[in-house]
């Protein structure tokens, strides 16, 4: 069982047991919350906000953000707030995370709130690790070969390996929780592993997500007021390619029909003017690909057609009815979407299905949005944010609380 | 006579290019209007185009094409299930979905006919003494063929005395092959097989056991794509110029063709390039726009023919890059449109969340 070792030190071809070895598995955990643990993050934060490679990826400088030492301080200070005086919190053991395998840089999240809570950390990672991800790897590398935290370069270890169920076996055996990144069919593959009685699995099913704007309000809006949700816009949708399952796929218009249209008008109007404001054009093959999904997406519905035929600057953009929303929970990304007129947001309540993930909105009032999602009742949504912070990740992700799924409580009476 | 009839009555590359789109534009229109009352995706999707009330373009630009891909991933045809005589199915590499074309009497029959028209105008109406560069294990299902497999069948017409030059595990039949070219030394004989495979199982066992021919007047015609030789740098040229040398052969003829358009295939002229055919037209489309590209400009090929009754593939948009090099005006005398194949266009990776698993897919293929 041959393993390539990313971190705390780059080691091209090992066997698994070398590296999980007993000191590894039997090492204690570092207490919760400890200091070293927010100084590391918040270290990286520093390298990577220092690094002229990193410099491009946007997604990289948020990250570098959040770890920041006066953000990861008050998410753990918040999360301190819930705990009872008569428990304590206290870490899992081994943690085992499967990374996508997109440069999706959401594992690395998930792996920080770990490593706070005070778990021994193994990532698998991608077998094709693009530049970007290279990069972050080697910074990481640099930084963990400081003695200065040796006892988190001792707990942590990310690797690589072609997809072997007997690789996977083995770790699943060794740990306490497991982290599953990759959508349904990755779930699946691990929950037929065998895993000790006591592991517990934190699983990130494939989701979809939406944009829902009040058209009412948008008409109402200032000019700039709309420029701003195009930019806002572009960030959920066009951040990797509008692959994260928190980019919106569809965007619904609610209001009246005539300011549905007026909204819709306008509004995809603003999107292009965007496109072109960031040179954002498509390559040939996803060119290719938008025009075969609307095809083969119009072939199957009486009512879906092109808002316009596609063009470069344009995103592909298809009208349906409110009745095929159900059949269209897929796309092929690079900027191609569903929209759909509602007359009020109570008329989306019966079509939530548990898929959704983030509903991205305009033009709706805290109160409005607290009453939708208790009637909703959990039946789907799991975040509800303004346009343009659909991507930014919040230690709630999926209807999780994080650093609670991945510690324990003790209570003491 | 109607425009089918005229097309087909004409000598094939005789057409001016004016008078052959006029005339394939009122065929077209008619197959358009057809196919939208016959086939419900197809209706489906000139609804959504709101271009459900006109079936009389004025250009052939305005056609209305459908991807190919449309056909692997849904069955589209315009017959009912009864009137499928045979289904033919693309050669598909692992993990890949195949297209299903579905035929009737009527389009299998124009096929035939098409293909007749073109090919005879290069080898002459005589059948010639024939060897397929390929095994007959391809052919022994007739009612759902693959493409290599109806290829093989609708050119084996325009030959007699076939000989299947490999066996069932694509060894050529050395031995076999000199004794039937001894016997045949004196008149024209016609070669056939898909281009990778002449040169992988057959020029290149030639090669290496060192036998050298002379086929001055055998005619090689070969197709079905390029991608896998051009891997092994052979260009058209090259792989020309090295049967040339290895068996004499001077007359070698690719043609660009599709399952999704059997029988109104682009054959290459003396040139070097692929000429339409009396039944067929090529526009070549902008992928930014999505509208046409004037001659000598890249772009993606959609392909025109007038032959598929059954379902509604007279008019496709490829998966294919090509150029328009003119119309009328090669200098092999062909007239009609002219052009070349420039390679595929790439295939989309976008990678989302849920895609651990693809990689799983292609490690498991391995």
């Amino acid at each position: 069982m041959n393993i390539t070792v990313y971190l705390p030190e780059y080691i091209g071809h090992i066997d698994l047991d070398s590296v999980l070895t007993e000191d590894f598995i039997k090492q204690n955990s570092l207490p919760p919350f400890h200091e070293l643990s927010i100084d590391f993050l918040s270290a990286l934060s520093n390298k990577i906000l220092g690094s002229k490679n990193l410099k491009v990826y946007t997604e990289l400088i948020a990250l570098a953000y959040w770890l920041r030492k006066a953000n990861i301080t008050s998410i753990l200070s918040s999360f301190k707030k819930e705990i009872p005086e008569n428990e304590i919190i206290a870490p899992r053991g081994i943690t085992f995370h499967i990374a996508p395998s997109n440069v999706d840089s959401i594992f690395l999240y998930s792996w920080a709130l770990s490593l706070l809570v005070g778990n021994i950390n193994i990532v698998r990672i991608t077998q094709n690790a693009n530049e970007q991800l290279d990069s972050l790897l080697s910074i990481i590398r640099e930084l963990l070969s400081d003695d200065k935290w040796a006892l988190i370069a001792s707990r942590n270890i990310i690797i690589t390996y072609p997809h072997e169920e007997s690789i996977n076996r083995h770790i699943s055996l060794l740990s306490d929780v497991r982290v599953l990144w990759g959508g349904d069919e990755t779930i699946n593959s691990f929950r037929i592993l065998p895993s000790k009685p006591t592991t517990k699995d934190v699983s990130f099913a494939d989701k979809f997500s939406y944009t829902v704007i009040n058209a009412e309000m948008f008409d109402k809006s200032e000019e700039a007021a709309k420029l701003n949700l195009s930019k806002q816009f572009y960030n959920d949708a066009y951040w990797f390619d509008q692959m994260a399952c928190a980019s919106p796929r569809f965007v619904i218009f609610t209001g009246a029909r005539s300011s549905c249209e007026r909204s819709s008008k306008y509004f995809w109007h603003y999107v292009e003017d965007e496109l072109i404001r960031r040179g954002k054009t498509d390559s040939i093959d996803i060119a290719m690909e938008k025009l075969v999904y609307m095809y083969e997406s119009i072939s199957k519905s009486e009512t879906a057609s092109p808002i316009e035929l596609p063009e470069k600057f344009k995103s592909t953009v298809l009208h349906i009815s409110k009745n095929d929303i159900g059949k269209f929970r897929e796309s092929c990304g690079g900027g191609f979407f569903f929209e759909c007129f509602l007359e009020n947001l109570e008329e989306l309540i019966p079509l939530v299905n548990r898929k959704d993930q983030t509903l991205a909105y305009f033009g709706f009032s805290k109160n409005e949005l607290i009453k939708f999602a208790e009637k909703v009742n959990g039946a789907g949504i799991d975040r509800i944010v303004p346009v343009g912070q659909a991507l930014n990740f919040s230690s709630s992700w999926d209807g999780y609380s994080l650093l609670n799924e991945l510690s324990k409580r003790i209570n003491i009476l | 006579m109607s425009a089918i009839e005229q097309l087909f009555s004409l000598s094939e590359y005789s057409i001016d290019n004016n008078m052959k789109r006029e005339l394939l534009l009122s065929e077209l229109n008619l197959l358009t209007g057809f196919h939208y009352s016959k086939c419900p995706q197809y209706k489906n999707i000139l609804n959504s185009l709101h271009l459900s009330n006109e079936y009389n373009f004025k250009n052939i630009d305005d056609v209305p094409y459908l991807p190919v891909r449309l056909f692997k991933s849904q069955k589209i045809q315009s017959i009912p299930e009864s009137e499928v005589l045979k289904v033919l199915t693309s050669s598909g590499t692992t993990n890949q979905q195949v297209s299903r074309i579905a035929l009737n009497r009527e389009t299998s029959l124009l096929q035939v006919k098409a293909l007749a028209s073109i090919i005879t105008s290069y080898i002459g109406k005589k059948r010639l003494p024939m060897i397929i560069i390929d095994t007959d294990t391809i052919i022994k299902n007739k009612s759902s063929m693959s493409a290599r497999g109806a290829g093989l069948v609708g050119l084996s017409n325009f030959g007699r005395n076939h000989f299947f030059a490999l066996d069932e595990n694509m060894e050529l039949k050395t031995e076999e092959f000199i004794k039937y070219v001894n016997n045949y030394k004196t008149e024209p004989m016609l070669f056939f097989g898909f281009t990778y495979m002449v040169w992988q199982y057959f020029y290149k066992i030639l090669k290496d056991k060192g036998i050298k021919l002379d086929l001055n007047s055998t005619i090689l015609i070969h197709s079905g794509g390029w991608k896998k030789l051009h891997e092994h740098a052979v260009s058209n040229e090259i792989f020309k110029s090295e049967l040339n040398e290895q068996l004499g052969i001077k007359k070698i003829y690719n043609f660009y063709g599709m399952v999704e358009q059997v029988g109104s295939i682009f054959m290459e002229c003396e040139e070097g390039f692929l000429h339409t055919p009396n039944f067929a037209e090529i526009l070549i489309r902008d992928y930014e726009t999505w509208h046409t590209l004037p001659i000598g400009e890249k772009g993606v090929i959609q392909t025109l023919s007038i032959l598929p009754k059954s379902y509604p593939g007279h008019s496709l948009l490829t998966e294919d890059l090509g150029t328009i090099l003119g119309i009328d005006n090669c200098k092999c005398g062909r007239k009609g449109t002219y052009f070349i194949v420039n390679g595929r266009v790439p295939k989309a990776e976008l990678r989302g969340c849920s895609d651990t698993h693809a990689e799983t897919v292609l490690s498991s293929g391995r």
